[in-house]
């Protein structure tokens, strides 16, 4: 679930920091930069793995800090497609049920890819799972809190960085709809129709 | 067979360059493909691996579960021990990360493996001709039921027969340690013995 990505930046270290080590405050620097973001089409930044190489620095006219091209490598949150992973549930909605890693919480599990056959309970909001057996059905449900082992099927990444003013109008609802908008940079599908899949205490006890 | 694993990690090849989210000047990644870890010089792996490597070219793609914990568990007791640091206030999001990605591996068997242990499984699996991303799962995951390892290892109807299956899950047993609980191991063995009729 976690891969290792080598990147390129140059870092600027402001001069009240000349006093620590380079390495050190450049590693600061690079995790307060990518800690906990999603980089489009890479994944979530856990934290610095290591640096690989630093090139020379330079100090620009007009500006007392110093500019460092540092090659690292950094720990980052991408499953690979079929990957399983176990989760919790973090709700149900008619668009499917949500899971989260913790650390991690766009994961949607879509209603087609739910143990056929499955119902949305309206009343309690949750998915059920009318699982069959030779006494008649029983209803399984998927509750708040459970946790569950499912397969990623599909990810997206959507490019949430700041575009320009694209047009005139629209100053103050604009604003609103920023607010409603506000995508997840990086979304994963998971799938659990297949034996095995779905909530741990399902399978546990065969 | 089966060792060009149709849907592993290299998949991810693609990207060449990318926006951090927060907007600041690009950085240009270069996301390492996994499949290559070996060429590194360390991977996301410690020492012990680069032995496997040498052993037989048989190493988890992508990063271990156990050894994201490893890093993070030094990390923090790195910026516990340089102490009340002046740069820590901006660190939100390094110490909510490291915290919850924490959190979620220690709920994992990972938590207990050492590189020496991955090179002991990974040398129990060169048998069983599976892939990088089959191993990797794996390890992150200990299963303990044949239904778990269905899932993991793609065909395994094909690929596997019931007894392979068997000696797999032994292998596993035995050689990773932690047991998500006790209750589960003996639930587990019990249900090893009865055999594995899963449903």
């Amino acid at each position: 679930m976690f891969v290792l990505v080598e990147m390129m930046d140059t870092v600027r270290i402001p001069p009240w920091q000349f006093e620590m080590k380079l390495n050190d405050s450049i590693a600061e620097e690079l995790n307060k930069k990518l800690a906990n973001k999603v980089v489009y089409n890479v994944g979530l930044c856990i934290c610095l793995y290591d640096i690989t190489k630093l090139e020379d620095s330079y100090i620009f006219p007009g500006d007392g800090a110093s500019h460092t091209k540092v090659h690292f490598r950094y720990v980052v949150f991408h499953p690979f497609l079929d990957e399983i992973l176990i989760g919790e549930i973090k709700g149900c909605s008619q668009d499917g049920v949500h899971v989260s890693l913790g650390f991690f919480d766009d994961i949607v599990i879509p209603p087609e890819s739910l143990q056929q056959p499955a119902k949305f309970d309206e009343a309690e909001q949750v998915w059920v799972w009318e699982y069959e057996t030779e006494e008649g059905a029983h209803d399984l449900y998927m509750d708040t809190g459970e946790e569950i082992r499912f397969r990623i099927v599909d990810e997206s990444f959507v490019d949430t960085s700041p575009t320009g003013p694209s047009s005139t109008e629209a100053s103050t609802s604009g604003a609103t709809e920023e607010v409603q908008k506000k995508e997840a940079p990086y979304t994963l599908v998971g799938s659990i129709s297949e034996p095995g899949l779905g909530l741990l205490s399902w399978w546990t006890n065969s | 067979m089966g060792l060009g694993p149709r849907r592993g990690p290299q998949q991810y090849k693609g990207p060449r360059a990318a926006r951090s989210e927060s907007g600041g000047p690009s950085a240009e990644l270069r996301q390492e493909a996994p499949v290559r870890g070996s060429a590194g010089p360390r991977a996301l792996r410690t020492g012990a691996v680069s032995a496997c490597g040498s052993a037989g070219g048989q190493e988890a793609a992508g990063g271990r579960d156990g050894s994201v914990f490893q890093l993070l568990t030094d990390l923090k007791q790195q910026r516990k021990d340089s102490g009340k640091h002046k740069q820590s206030s901006g660190q939100q999001n390094l110490n909510t990360i490291m915290y919850e990605t924490l959190k979620y591996i220690s709920k994992t068997p990972c938590r207990f493996q050492s590189p020496e242990i991955v090179r002991d499984f990974l040398i129990a699996m060169k048998g069983h001709k599976l892939t990088k991303a089959e191993k990797l799962q794996l390890l992150n995951h200990r299963p303990m039921t044949a239904v778990e390892i269905q899932l993991m290892v793609e065909e395994s109807e094909e690929r596997l027969t019931e007894e392979q299956i068997e000696s797999l899950l032994q292998t596993v047993s035995s050689v990773l340690p932690g047991n998500p609980a006790e209750e589960l191991q003996k639930q587990a063995t019990t249900a090893a013995e009865e055999d594995d009729d899963p449903e």
